[in-house]
């Protein structure tokens, strides 16, 4: 009955002095929001990961040249990058000696500069691979044909089109296929153009949107070189999937003479490479959250310290009617609770707005959850309360008559 | 028979203002004081009559030596802060000169305050309220916080809140220094009326004399000694 006296007091002492309220607010209010949105900027992209890896296909194993660390905390992108130091060797020997593939296809890196009539475009990504790769890859044609044996055997100079590709080569209600397009100084036929996958992710770091795709034979004789960039396998069932990771990594390293230049990766992995991203962030986002909270709690605490030293003949009149030490140190911490929260309050406000504005404008679904909102609360509270707990002591223990003689 | 309700016994209050500063606001004071009584408290300025009348109260403690102080039998020397607090806020109604209204609260509020603090259930506490303000003749002031009130009706919402919780004493200090004579006046009698109705005990500090002759009697200090 004396809290409901207390909030009411607050309220009243928070709105008889409003701009130092916010500016008392204003640590928490920021404190609040940034947790607030960067877990949910956090917490919409880990979202939006997993379904995207489990979107890519089944049972993937992806083989790529140069060294991924998966289990140490620190990823290089720039690892994914490295020289190809794989070959057809390599492909051969997982042929012959690893059971439980399903599919397999290799791929070799082309050039990336590709152009049609004035339009030139360099940042594709230009490979030359197996006819299964969409089918591995779950990629659909949106029109033509499929890649096939025939054109592998005629070295034919086509292309598939990733849909971004398509797009930006030609205009959009332009037809694609049987049109030229020039690589590598050759004059290539669009044969097919892929769906464009949303916000697809890339597995490895191939964005399959921004991709062209040519026969591996035809690339083999242009390049003239025929290392391997990456070799993705599709092992039979998802039980087999860590059994035929584990023998392609051994038949490899054998082939390498033991040389760890390479490596290999399940979608599982790929899940923890990023996932370990995520444990940073989150880390950094805890750090920031710790110190703003510490910097809101001491601003509260700062004002709380002069408010008791300004309101000591209150405390003093209180005492006098009878008010004994714990009901004035109940109604500081009240105070200070209730300053905390309404900023709490409105930093968690800010931060759904901010979320749906990061949903619409930068396309990540930042989703603030119910945990986070309670939790945003809950913590402003236990601020304004520890913050608030000195000098509440402080008002509490002031002498009734001293108190009564402040002027 | 009249029970005595404060009893001071040797009673003494040094302040120190350095180590060997000193003012001895009260010196060896003896008084006993009955229930029911209506009494002024005269003296110059700086003979001690707040520094008594603040001992009487529960607000200050007096000097630890062989003195004695008794509030309705409880003697403050063997409660702790708490139980302290509670006797101040069952037994004893401060008025002060300057009223010590608290200024963001409106007459209703300040009056219903010390219910709270005494946790008298809601229905019984607007009850009093209401029948307090109203025997004030403040019924259409209860809205009012202090600023919006006359220096008369101030005092008059500090009565009120005197005696929310029937207090057995009052202890009033200089009540009329910031009032005009008439509003004096009027405060003076609803005291007298109050002491007579329903018994309880006054103490009223003043150098004026007109308002210590509507009391009863008259104790009279000087240089913090009792002269008689
Ligand atoms: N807190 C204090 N510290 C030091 N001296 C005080 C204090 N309170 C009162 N005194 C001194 O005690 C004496 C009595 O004061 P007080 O009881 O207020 O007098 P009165 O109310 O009769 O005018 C005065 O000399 C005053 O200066
Ligand atoms: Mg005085």
């Amino acid at each position: 009955m004396l809290i409901n006296e207390n909030v009411k007091f607050a309220f009243s002492s928070l709105w008889g002095n409003k701009i130092r309220s916010v500016l008392t607010m204003l640590g928490v209010i920021i404190g609040v929001f940034s947790v607030i949105t960067l877990v949910s900027i956090g917490e919409g992209l880990r979202n939006e990961f997993s379904t995207q890896v489990s979107d890519i296909g089944s049972n993937l194993i992806i083989v790529a040249s140069g060294q991924i660390d998966t289990e140490s905390e620190s990823f290089n992108p720039a690892s994914l990058l490295g020289n190809a130091t794989l070959s057809v060797d390599d492909v051969d020997r997982l042929k012959e000696e690893v059971p439980n593939i399903e599919k397999m296809v290799w791929t070799i890196n082309m050039p990336s500069q590709v152009s049609r009539d004035d339009k030139t475009l360099r940042s594709t990504i230009n490979f030359a691979t197996q006819p299964e790769v969409l089918e591995i890859m779950t990629y659909d044609l949106e029109s033509g044909r499929d890649m096939t044996y025939g054109d592998m055997d005629a070295k034919a100079r086509v292309v598939i089109l990733g849909g971004q590709v398509k797009n930006s080569l030609f205009d959009e209600d332009e037809e694609a296929i049987d049109q030229k397009i020039n690589l590598v100084n050759e004059e290539f036929t669009v044969i097919g153009v892929m769906e464009e996958k949303e916000n697809a992710i890339s597995f490895g770091d191939t964005n399959f949107n921004n991709v062209i795709i040519l026969p591996f034979t035809t690339g083999e004789e242009i390049v003239e070189d025929s290392s391997i960039f990456r070799i993705i396998l599709q092992a039979d069932s998802p039980e087999t999937v860590d059994t035929v990771a584990t023998d392609v990594n051994n038949v490899i390293l054998d082939q390498h003479d033991q040389n760890e230049d390479f490596s290999v990766l399940t979608q599982e992995d790929l899940l923890d490479l990023f996932e370990s991203f995520f444990s940073i962030l989150t880390s950094a986002i805890t750090g920031i959250a710790a110190i703003s909270l510490i910097v809101g709690g001491i601003g509260i605490m700062n004002i709380m310290l002069v408010s008791v030293t300004e309101r000591t003949r209150e405390i003093g009149i209180r005492k006098s009617i009878g008010a004994t030490s714990t009901n004035i140190l109940t109604q500081f911490l009240i105070e200070a609770g209730v300053i905390s929260l309404i900023g709490g309050g409105i930093g968690v406000g800010l931060a759904f707005i901010a979320s749906q504005l990061i949903a619409i404008y930068a396309g990540i679904p930042a989703t603030i959850t119910l945990q986070a909102l309670l939790l945003g609360l809950l913590i402003s509270m236990g601020v304004g309360i520890v913050f608030g707990l000195a000098p509440a002591i402080k008002a509490a223990q002031k002498r009734p008559i001293e108190a009564l003689r402040y002027e | 028979m009249e029970s005595t309700v404060i009893k001071l016994k040797n009673l003494s209050k040094t302040f120190y203002l350095t180590k060997t500063n000193k003012v001895e606001a009260l010196k060896n004071v003896s008084l006993e004081i009955k229930q029911g009584d209506f009494l002024a408290l005269m003296g110059p300025s700086g003979s001690g009559k707040s520094t008594l009348l603040n001992l009487v109260g529960l607000l200050d403690i007096p000097d630890e030596n062989n003195g004695e102080l008794l509030i309705d039998d409880h003697n403050p020397k063997d409660l702790n802060k708490t139980e302290l607090a509670y006797l101040r806020r069952d037994t004893i109604g401060f008025i002060f000169q300057t009223f010590n209204l608290l200024p963001r609260m409106n007459a209703w509020e300040n009056v219903l305050l010390p219910m709270r603090y005494a946790k008298v259930p809601r229905k019984s506490r607007k009850d009093r309220t209401k029948k307090l303000l109203t025997m004030m003749n403040l019924q259409n002031r209860i809205k009012h916080k202090p600023a919006e009130l006359s220096g008369g009706e101030r005092q008059r919402v500090a009565i009120a809140r005197a005696l929310a919780n029937q207090p057995k004493i009052i202890l009033a200090d200089e009540p009329t220094g910031n009032l005009d004579s008439k509003s004096g006046q009027d405060i003076m009698k609803i005291l007298k009326e109050l002491n007579r109705k329903e018994g309880v005990t006054m103490i009223i500090v003043t150098h004026d004399q007109e308002i210590a002759d509507m009391t009863d009697y008259t104790i009279k200090l000087k240089d913090g000694e009792l002269c008689s």
